[in-house]
């Protein structure tokens, strides 16, 4: 499926969504004032104890920004195809997806685009863009291409982590409490993981690697001359695209070896 | 009349084992943030102390926001939502009893059941893990009791509330995030009322939400005397009263509109 296709099917979901103007704005205003509330309780901690780990608060909203922006841009994609597959599967519509001459995963994916994330979309973006002239950092043009990579690659790690669970109901049919699990790993970044011990720091960096969505990139822009902040700053930006092809490798196994709930 | 109410929360206790799966989510979900919380209050305090809190302190804290939080019924909001879509809501209408008595008497079900197979464990093993102070003084128990039954009446009667709001406007998601930003902020759940700074901590006092947290944790933490606690108790009942009244006028009006609307 070519990218001009997709798109046609995204203009398609947007307008179908507009019909609703009010509740679709109604509904944006109130998960704005659901982030500004978690954005709201660190600063206020930080009016306190002015740093956390030597994190200050506009290197925390900047951290915690990009987990949020590049979530919504990642989930935007794969968060409802990938959470209602396993009922999906169970209905028997799924068969649907595998009977055009499109591929099954982006057509998949494509059906179900949410346009629902754009009020993550702006808030976040609008506390990064802030964060960006707050923190400590001389803004080169090389640091501005990579955070913009850094994004590109935060979205795929987090679409991937959605995918790999998504791909799952192949398997096990239902597996909704395993996003729930997902959605509690997330809570680890919400902070700088240096706060945490080391066996925790390893297992977040090279084994889920989460902590790459946005603890990497930060402490690459904030500090380059420590040259462990450099290496692991670069492989957080191969990272992602990896991570996503697995998943997507992954998910198109479980849509081969599919048979159908004996539907 | 009392073994009707019996018999309702035993229903809903028993509809919860269901779910069995999801009880181990919520006890790894509770200690996963209990434990981050943890964390962050050992990267700010460290051995130090900042207005008499010293980290033991805060592990209490955490762990008792975590536990209150389980039993708070202010998710009523979906139930009421589901039936109202669904129209089962009619049947509930029909039966000889009161329907927010029905709908209280069916969460605290669900809240028995959390109680057992979530704030138990979840305790047991963060007593393991970390180590909890418990109070000694009878009288400090017996207020603490009061103060979850304040924090049982308080969510419950905020959650019916957004119901009723919701049969005007039909955002019951939109409604749902925003009371849960204040909840989030005003609470105290997460970062105490101690640490506000006077204008904050003014607001949070007039506003209804640190019954949800705060206010339990720090009685149980000796942190109130008798006079504050005794004040806080009025301050709650009153907030009840004035909540109840609210719900018994919006119900009024909304089952006027429910009968034109048809059902």
């Amino acid at each position: 499926m070519n990218i001009r296709l997709f798109s046609y099917f995204v203009t398609l979901i947007i307008k179908s969504r507009m019909e609703y103007r009010g509740a679709f704005l109604i509904g944006a205003v109130g998960q704005i004032t659901g982030y500004a509330a978690n954005y709201l309780v660190i600063w206020l901690l930080l009016q306190n104890f002015d740093t956390i780990n030597g994190w200050s608060w506009s290197e925390i909203a900047f951290l915690y920004s990009l987990n949020i922006l590049t979530y919504a841009i990642g989930a935007s994609f794969t968060y409802t195809p990938m959470v209602s597959l396993d009922q999906t599967i169970i209905n028997g519509d799924f068969d649907k997806y595998l009977t055009k001459p499109l591929s099954p995963f982006t057509y998949y994916l494509a059906n179900l685009f949410n346009i629902g994330y754009i009020a993550h979309i702006v808030i976040s973006l609008l506390v990064l863009l802030w964060s960006i002239t707050q923190v400590d950092v001389s803004w080169t043009a090389v640091k501005i291409i990579y955070l913009v990579l850094a994004v590109i690659s935060g979205s795929f790690l987090q679409a991937a982590g959605l995918v790999v669970i998504g791909s799952l109901s192949f398997i096990f049919l239902r597996v909704r409490y395993l996003f729930e699990i997902f959605f509690k790993l997330k809570e680890f970044i919400a902070y700088p993981i240096s706060i945490y011990g080391t066996l925790l720091q390893m297992i977040l960096t090279w084994i889920i690697p989460i902590a790459m969505i946005n603890y990497y990139p930060s402490i690459y822009l904030f500090d380059d001359s420590v040259l462990t902040n450099k290496i692991l700053g670069i492989v957080a930006l191969a990272i992602g695209p990896l991570a996503f092809y697995i998943s997507y490798k992954l998910w198109m196994y479980g849509a081969n070896k599919y048979q159908g709930a004996g539907g | 009349m009392m073994r009707a109410y019996y018999a309702i929360t035993c229903k809903a206790f028993f509809r919860n084992t269901a779910y069995r799966s999801e009880v181990w989510l919520r006890i790894f979900g509770n200690i996963s943030i209990v434990f981050i919380q943890i964390s962050i209050w050992k990267a700010l305090l460290g051995t130090g102390t900042l207005n008499g809190i010293d980290i033991e302190a805060m592990i209490t804290y955490s762990l008792i926001n975590a536990s209150v939080s389980m039993i708070l019924m202010n998710k009523v909001i979906y139930v009421v939502d589901d039936k109202l879509k669904t129209g089962d809501i009619i049947s509930d209408l029909l039966k000889p009893i009161s329907y927010p008595l029905l709908l209280f008497y069916d969460q605290l079900g669900n809240v028995v059941f959390q109680i057992m197979f979530t704030v138990v464990p979840t305790i047991f093993i963060a007593w393991l893990l970390f180590g909890f102070s418990v109070p000694t003084d009878p009288y400090t128990i017996v207020a603490f009791a009061i103060s979850l039954l304040l924090a049982l009446a308080i969510s419950f009667l905020m959650g019916y509330l957004i119901a009723l709001v919701s049969f005007w406007f039909l955002t019951t998601f939109a409604l749902d995030w925003m009371v849960t930003a204040l909840i989030t902020v005003f609470s105290g759940s997460f970062l105490p009322l101690w640490f506000f700074s006077a204008e904050w901590k003014l607001v949070a006092d007039i506003l209804p939400f640190q019954f949800l947290g705060f206010v339990p944790a720090a009685i149980y933490m000796g942190k109130m005397d008798a006079s504050e606690i005794i004040w806080m108790i009025m301050k709650g009942s009153v907030w009840i009263l004035l909540l109840w009244l609210a719900t018994q006028f919006l119900w009024g009006r909304a089952i006027k509109r429910l009968v034109v609307q048809g059902g």
